[in-house]
């Protein structure tokens, strides 16, 4: 028997039209989900059927228990009939539903009516209140043993396989052609074709469109458009100034050509496929170099690269020639489109883990390029998009062709696959870390050094005067050896290694020292000696000894004793391992004592060594030893055999102290915190040269369909391909030996496909005006949004594909210079009355800035953006942010999110972009309404909620960037600011220029001043007084102007 | 493939009874599909009180007594487990038996643990589901089923389901409140819904009334006054500019938002400060004594909040995760939790709230009855069991004192009257007056749901 599995009742998507269908009698709905597999042959059991015992049988036992436990949702008279599946006559129980065949006449081990009744099935376990009585489910077993006699009548049924709607019935899916533009009256508004489109529909209407923008307006409108930051002053002045008929095209061209317009567009496309700088759905694993797409989708939109090659380059650059190892690297980065997405790494069931990875990429895909959600058909014929379950199956092929995961085996998580990048001449990054890393090596050693040193020369004098176990833990012999002739020569020699308690945590490191004295009899120190065994390595040989030996020469004061302890110069917290203790004449080469400490008294509870395995020992007891500290007898047993021994001292001082000494101190910190930033940049730098990357898999096939999207039930295989009902357009043939990405590019991007420019061009427009010119860009099915203007969005799409070349800037250029963008927003009473929505085009939409321009806007008024661009941006280097880089089974995450100061205060789209809404100091995009980066987002939405008058009345955020703003306007070095002066009036009105884009009004100017003399007053009332109140009051004042919808909204 | 006539007919016939307006831009949509702040039937509860226990809480342990179990501890396993579920630590499992003694209680006689004597005393208030089930064991994933209906998807939570299927009830205050929301799970959001609908964290759950509970709720820098002075000029500025416009809904919406902030600011910090409550509420729930005073906190807020009428309040509380050392770590968490629970379920009554609150108690998922970790010593936990778990429920229109379904005689499966977490949530919204089925948004073409396709109310359970 198959196991039990986790999605047993997951089976479909959650999709309501289901109750709709059925409340509007559509009498076909229900039954096209059927998808079955092959049927019960109605003749081959016909003699059975007859049989009149088993009949009388059937009647008896199952009959009524069918009535009872399954008609409600298994017969025609359900409401809706549960998985396709009915069982209320002969054929249909034995044809089954969506899982296959129901009963097999004679056959207890097939069909899954049965293991469904016994609940082991896979998929479900029926009657769902609970299981029926044994006794029963017996009955259905010898039922089905006799051959399933059965004497219902098939029923006529109503499987009427179709799908729910035709291509003819969807506007996109129509071949595209270049329409005749309309007649207009009014000639003089037209700047180009899509002003006769629009205009030729206002006359029609009766409507007619507003006057345009004045120019302060238009400035501020197009420079947020396309470069997502207001104007500054002196692109005011200059456009303001400007006589030249064409002033506004040098806007429009000079907007296009600055690098701002790749950061602004890049976002969209980054809303678009999901992009975060970290990996999974739900936590902080840390994936590195996420940036590349990034910076590769901005240089992509900055070159102007041809959309087309833009689609290309994304789904299958790793597959397309280059030129050149540039090219080449640009073209595997480009597949992060692909590799980067809200993946369940965790996720312990692998093939669900692939299957929900593809679900992802063709969702993306299909809802990108196509206004499409294919997903829906993942485990049904869609419901109302001509969308069959064998079209997903089709891109599924593609991409269950294509390595986006890999699962090493250790733990549960995955990982995503990721491709070394060719090298490219001067590869700074690369070369600046191993410079890094070479440098600090460099200081840790000279620290090291420098701490040997003083030990060597200062520290250790300490050894030579005094016993200095008595503060720790140590031994010592309990009686004298006679080892001390005077002018003797002895060697002491010993095995020793590093030691570990029971979990890696408490272990020798690599300052930690065994000190070994020599004791004569009144205590005083004959000689002494140090030995640093190195530190635990966690290896499973980590517990390995290594001969160690000194020399002294004797004094005749008499027998000396051996004390052992740890060195408590360094940290001496743990000393190490000590076996094969020997005490030598030198001269005669004759042991005067030896010790191998396999004479221990064990006490207590034996540990075991979590890495090596080994059994450790506390506080035991050594023969002719005596102990001094808590804990003085650590040992462990290095043969791991209770009944053979081999007993090594470990020694623990349990003094946790790292060092009184202050520079000492000092120094271990600093050695620590190098080998921290070593360990950090050892584990960075082989991503440093990686890009995250899908690839192909050694042998790319079709796939087969999986039955209600159950991977675990497999249907038909289905050849790879896309969507079947765009017409005329069949999907290349894909060669042998490859995925078919490279075709699934081309289908989408080749002349014959109509949708793709549509769905973009409109996504174009749609960012320009506010609304597209089909509303919902994600979906243009048919419970989609109709274009408003479907010759203008098919004249634009040829436009863009044919004309422009697939270029996003002429396109965009097109669109602003039109007299249709250049309307202003204001009110007109007939139209508005006629067309409250704006659906025709009377004026421009009003729209609120975009999260991002409301940060990076405030920014750059407050001087504090920082205009720098590309690179990684989660701080890698930043200890605090990775943890677990020594786990061996989870992955390392990203945990407190410290940004790098050098890129704070640059634009949104350079910042770190966690699998979450943004918080930390990106909240306010959350609070502007950015999308959540696991959601494929369009069109973003635009709320009002009182969160964003809180944040924006409240947050440090806004009122650091207001106070900057205020020293930037009414700080001038060397002048007071007199209160009420003409200067100050002066500072004022530039300040309604630099945040609102506009001339102040004198009425405003009036308010403003009576505001800040009221705070004034105000605080002076207060027990709070401040140095400089009248900056704090214009301070307020430009926060208030920032919270304003002055600011917030473009006209 | 099919013909083009077929696709035609089918077209013609399905779709002819649907009235497709364009549906597009979301928003207009939504009032279409439901209709906003009306219940669909006479509702049983007003507002609700989810206590999110994170981590899965042991059922056998606490509410799901096994007399086999404990008779069979330290047997192997009567059952093999699922291969597909093998989790680590389970190669030396065996069944463990309950860890703490079980008694009857109340009138009701709810055979449960011991170690909570406060919540005993409240027995004969509780309905105790004891077969839920769930579809994951993981916990992100099993969480967010738990709180969207979906493994995967980042869809609305429950929370944010009723507060666009209900409303408000105060303006001044979120419909939807998470109290100390679990870290680094986004789990209260409003996925596809209008953001007004996003539960609003809780941050703060202490004793300083300056410190804000809500996010940049205040500004500490200036009085009262000067804020009110600052939001002055700004609506100024904005009526202005709407006095020019004609007429702007969002710019109106703006206007509004900027009043609410200020009402929120000025009444939220008296809502939160519990330093007015007298001693008995604080002694009830266990505010000012160790260890219960933060979650005790916890749940008077949501007394409070309940009481202001917020829609939906979730308490969450951590640390049910119980892998290890179960037989110390079970009896440390109740004994924080115990004692606030019991105290919410009784001040809700004496108030007269518990009537028309529906307080709902679950995790994720609940516990196995086999044991994880190395020996059968003192160290051992239980491993995540999503086929059998108890949640409870308490309140408007539940059965009080009752228990309903059964797990099998180990408690690992159950077996009669299971409830899914689909059945739940469709039960909690019948209690509020919400037709599950009938609760939809449209997104992405397509008609969404909390239930997903799933879902059956708990008649067995209605008061």
């Amino acid at each position: 028997m198959k196991g039990i599995f986790s999605n047993k009742k997951r089976m479909c998507c959650n999709d309501s039209f289901w109750i709709d269908w059925s409340l509007a009698g559509g009498a076909f709905a229900i039954a096209m989900l059927a998808f079955s597999t092959a049927s019960i042959g109605e003749d081959q059991n016909h003699v059975t059927t007859t049989d009149a015992k088993g009949i009388e049988f059937f009647e008896q036992r199952i009959r009524p228990v069918l009535i009872e436990h399954c008609y409600k949702c298994h017969s025609e008279n359900s409401k809706e009939v549960q998985g396709g599946f009915r069982l209320d006559d002969r054929r249909a129980i034995r044809t089954g539903g969506d899982s296959g065949p129901g009963v097999v006449p004679g056959k207890v081990d097939e069909g899954y009516l049965l293991e469904t009744l016994e609940y082991t099935g896979e998929l479900y376990d029926m009657p769902p209140d609970g299981k029926l009585p044994e006794k029963v489910i017996a009955d259905f077993r010898r039922w089905v043993k006799m051959g399933a006699p059965d004497p219902r009548k098939p029923k006529a049924t109503k499987t009427a396989k179709t799908l729910a709607a035709s291509p003819d019935d969807l506007w996109v899916l129509r071949p595209l052609h270049r329409p005749e533009f309309p007649v207009v009256k009014n000639k003089r508004w037209i700047q180009g074709g899509i002003d006769r489109f629009v205009l030729a529909k206002l006359e029609n209407l009766k409507l007619t469109p507003v006057a345009p923008a004045k120019r302060y307006t238009l400035l501020r409108r197009v420079t947020f458009d396309l470069t997502g930051l207001p104007p500054t002053a002196n692109e005011i002045e200059s456009f303001i100034n400007d006589p030249d008929e064409d002033a506004f095209e040098k806007v429009v061209d000079r907007l296009l050509a600055s690098p701002g317009f790749g950061d602004r567009w890049a976002r969209h496309w980054l809303d678009l496929t999901c992009f975060a700088d970290l990996a999974d759905d739900q936590g902080n694993v840390l994936i590195q170099g996420a940036w590349r797409y990034r910076d590769y989708v901005i240089d992509a939109l900055n070159s102007d690269k041809p959309f087309d090659r833009f689609i290309h380059e994304q789904i299958a650059g790793d597959l397309l020639p280059y030129n050149t190892v540039q090219q080449q690297r640009e073209q595997i980065i480009a597949t992060g489109y692909l590799a980067i997405g809200p993946w369940t790494l965790q996720n312990y069931v692998k093939e669900q883990l692939h299957a929900d990875v593809i679900d992802h990429q063709i969702d993306k895909i299909s809802r990108t390029f196509l206004g499409m959600s294919v997903r829906c058909a993942r485990c049904h014929d869609h419901k109302f998009d001509p969308i069959p379950t064998r079209d997903y199956y089709a891109m599924a092929g593609i991409f269950h062709s294509t390595l986006t995961t890999r699962f090493d085996g250790r733990g549960v998580w995955s990982r995503i696959v990721t491709r070394e990048l060719p090298e490219i001449q001067g590869d700074q990054a690369l070369a600046e870390l191993e410079q890094t890393l070479t440098k600090i090596k460099q200081q840790k050693k000279a620290l090291e050094t420098e701490l040997e040193e003083f030990f060597n020369q200062q520290a250790a004098e300490k050894y030579r005067k005094k016993v200095v176990s008595k503060t720790g833990n140590g031994l010592t012999l309990e009686s004298g050896i006679a080892a001390n002739q005077a002018g003797k020569e002895y060697r002491v020699s010993f095995a020793a290694g590093p030691s570990v308690w029971a979990a890696a945590s408490q272990a020798t490191d690599k300052q930690d020292g065994i000190l070994i004295q020599i004791l004569r009899k009144d205590e005083t120190v004959l000689n002494y000696h140090v030995h640093q065994p190195g530190a635990w390595s966690s290896k499973p040989d980590a517990q390995q000894l290594s001969k160690g030996s000194f020399t002294y020469t004797g004094d005749g004061s008499g027998d000396v004793r051996l004390h052992v302890t740890a060195s408590h110069l360094h940290s001496g917290r743990f000393g190490g391992a000590v076996d094969d203790l020997k005490v030598i004449e030198t001269e005669a080469s004759q042991a005067i004592f030896t010790e191998n400490f396999d004479e221990y008294q064990i006490s207590g509870t034996p540990g075991v060594q979590n890495q090596t395995q080994l059994p450790v020992y506390a506080a035991g007891s050594f023969s002719k030893w005596v102990g001094s500290g808590i804990n003085h007898s650590h040992a462990v047993n290095l043969s791991g055999k209770q009944d053979q021994p081999n007993i090594a001292l470990q020694i623990f001082s349990g003094n946790t102290e790292k060092s009184e000494i202050p520079r000492v101190a000092e120094i271990n910190k600093e050695v620590e915190s190098l080998a921290r930033q070593i360990k950090l940049l050892e584990y960075v730098r082989p991503g440093v040269s990686k890009a995250l990357a899908v690839q192909d898999i050694p042998t790319p096939e079709d796939t087969s369909i999986y039955i209600r999207g159950n991977f675990r039930t497999r249907g038909d295989a289905v050849p790879r391909g896309a969507l079947s009902a765009v017409e005329d357009h069949p999907f290349p043939e894909i060669p042998q030996g490859t995925s078919g990405r490279k075709e699934l590019a081309e289908w989408l991007a080749s002349k014959q496909n109509p949708v793709t420019p549509r769905v973009l061009v409109n996504r174009i427009w749609s960012q320009l005006f506010g609304t597209g010119l089909v509303r919902s860009v994600d979906y243009v099915g048919i419970h989609g949004d109709q274009p408003s203007h479907p010759e203008l969005l098919d004249y634009l799409a040829i436009r863009f594909r044919d004309d422009h070349h697939w270029s996003l800037k002429s396109q965009i250029r097109e669109l602003v210079l039109s007299s249709t963008y250049r309307m202003s927003s204001q009110h007109h009473p007939v139209a508005a009355k006629n067309d409250p929505d704006n659906r025709w085009l009377w004026r421009m939409n009003r729209r609120r800035l975009t999260a991002e321009s409301i940060r990076d806007g405030m920014q750059a008024i407050s001087g504090k953006l920082d205009d720098s661009r590309g690179g990684p941006s989660l701080g890698l280097r930043i200890p605090a942010n990775l943890s677990g880089i020594d786990d061996k089974v989870n992955p390392v995450a990203y945990t407190s999110n410290k940004s790098p100061d050098h890129i704070v205060n640059r634009r949104s789209v350079y910042l770190p972009l966690l699998r979450d809404r943004p918080t930390g100091m990106l909240e306010i995009l959350s609070v502007f309404d950015f999308p959540h980066p696991n959601e494929i987002t369009g069109r973003r939405v635009e709320k009002t909620v009182a969160t964003q008058a809180l944040y924006m009345m409240n947050a440090p955020f806004v009122k650091e960037q207001a106070k900057l703003t205020a020293e930037r306007l009414f700080v001038r070095e060397g002048e007071t600011l007199a209160a009420n002066s003409s200067r100050e009036e002066l500072h004022l009105r530039q300040l309604y220029l630099l945040l609102l884009n506009r001339p102040a009004e004198d009425i405003e100017v009036q308010e403003a001043i009576h505001f800040v003399n009221q705070y004034e007053k105000r605080r002076a009332a207060s027990s709070n007084s401040a140095d400089n109140v009248r900056l704090e009051a214009w301070s307020e004042f430009c926060q208030a102007l920032f919270a304003s919808n002055d600011f917030l909204f473009k006209e | 493939m099919f013909s083009r006539r077929q696709l035609l007919q089918a077209s013609a016939c399905g779709f002819g009874a649907l009235a497709l307006e364009a549906i597009s831009a979301e928003q207009a949509v939504a009032a279409n599909v439901f209709d906003n702040n009306r219940p669909h039937h006479q509702p049983r509860a007003k507002r609700a009180i989810f206590l999110f226990m994170s981590g899965g809480p042991s059922q056998m342990d606490m509410f799901d007594y096994k007399s086999r179990l404990k008779k069979d501890h330290g047997k192997p396993l009567p059952f093999s487990l699922p291969e597909t579920e093998a989790s680590v630590g389970l190669e030396n499992t065996r069944l463990l038996g309950p860890v703490t003694s079980f008694s009857h209680q109340g009138e009701s006689g709810l055979y449960m643990t011991d170690l909570m004597p406060h919540t005993a005393r409240v027995a004969d208030e509780l309905c105790v589901l004891r077969a839920v089930e769930t579809d994951s064991l993981n916990h992100p994933l099993a969480t967010n089923l738990l709180h969207r209906g979906s493994l995967n998807d980042r869809l609305p939570s429950m929370g944010a389901w009723l507060s666009y299927g209900l409303g408000t009830e105060n303006e001044k205050l979120p419909s939807y409140l998470t109290i100390l929301p679990a870290e680094g799970q986004a789990n209260y959001s409003s996925g596809f819904l209008p953001a007004i609908h996003q539960g609003t964290p809780i941050q703060e759950v202490g004793i300083n009334p300056k410190s804000a509970p809500i996010r940049h709720l205040t500004d500490p820098n200036i009085s009262l006054e000067m804020q009110r002075d600052r939001i002055d000029l700004i609506q100024a500025m904005n009526r202005r500019k709407l006095s020019r416009l004609i007429e702007d809904q969002q710019m109106e919406g703006v206007i509004e938002s900027f009043e609410l902030a200020f009402r929120m600011q000025t009444e939220t910090p008296k809502l939160v400060d519990l330093s007015k409550e007298s001693k008995t509420i604080k002694d009830l729930y266990g505010i000012g004594e160790a260890p219960t005073d933060q979650f005790a906190r916890q749940c008077l807020l949501a007394r409070r909040f309940a009481e202001a009428g917020v829609r939906f309040i979730q308490v969450s509380m951590n640390g049910w995760d119980h892998h290890g050392a179960i037989a110390t770590g079970l009896p440390k968490q109740l004994k924080i939790s115990d004692k606030p629970i019991a105290g919410l379920l009784t001040d809700l009554k004496q108030r007269g709230l518990l009537d028309d609150t529906l307080v709902v108690w679950s995790g994720e998922f609940g516990r196995t009855p086999f044991s994880q970790g190395d020996s059968a010593g003192s160290e051992v936990g239980r491993d995540h069991n999503r086929r059998g778990f108890t949640a409870w429920m308490a309140g408007g229109g539940v059965k009080a004192g009752y228990v309903h379904g059964e797990t099998d005689e180990y408690g690992f499966r159950a077996v009669n009257g299971k409830v899914h977490v689909h059945d739940l949530h469709a039960t909690i919204l019948h209690l509020l007056g919400i037709n599950h089925e009938r609760l939809t948004y449209q997104h992405i073409g397509r008609n969404f749901r909390l239930t997903d396709v799933h879902g059956s109310i708990v008649n067995e359970i209605l008061a």
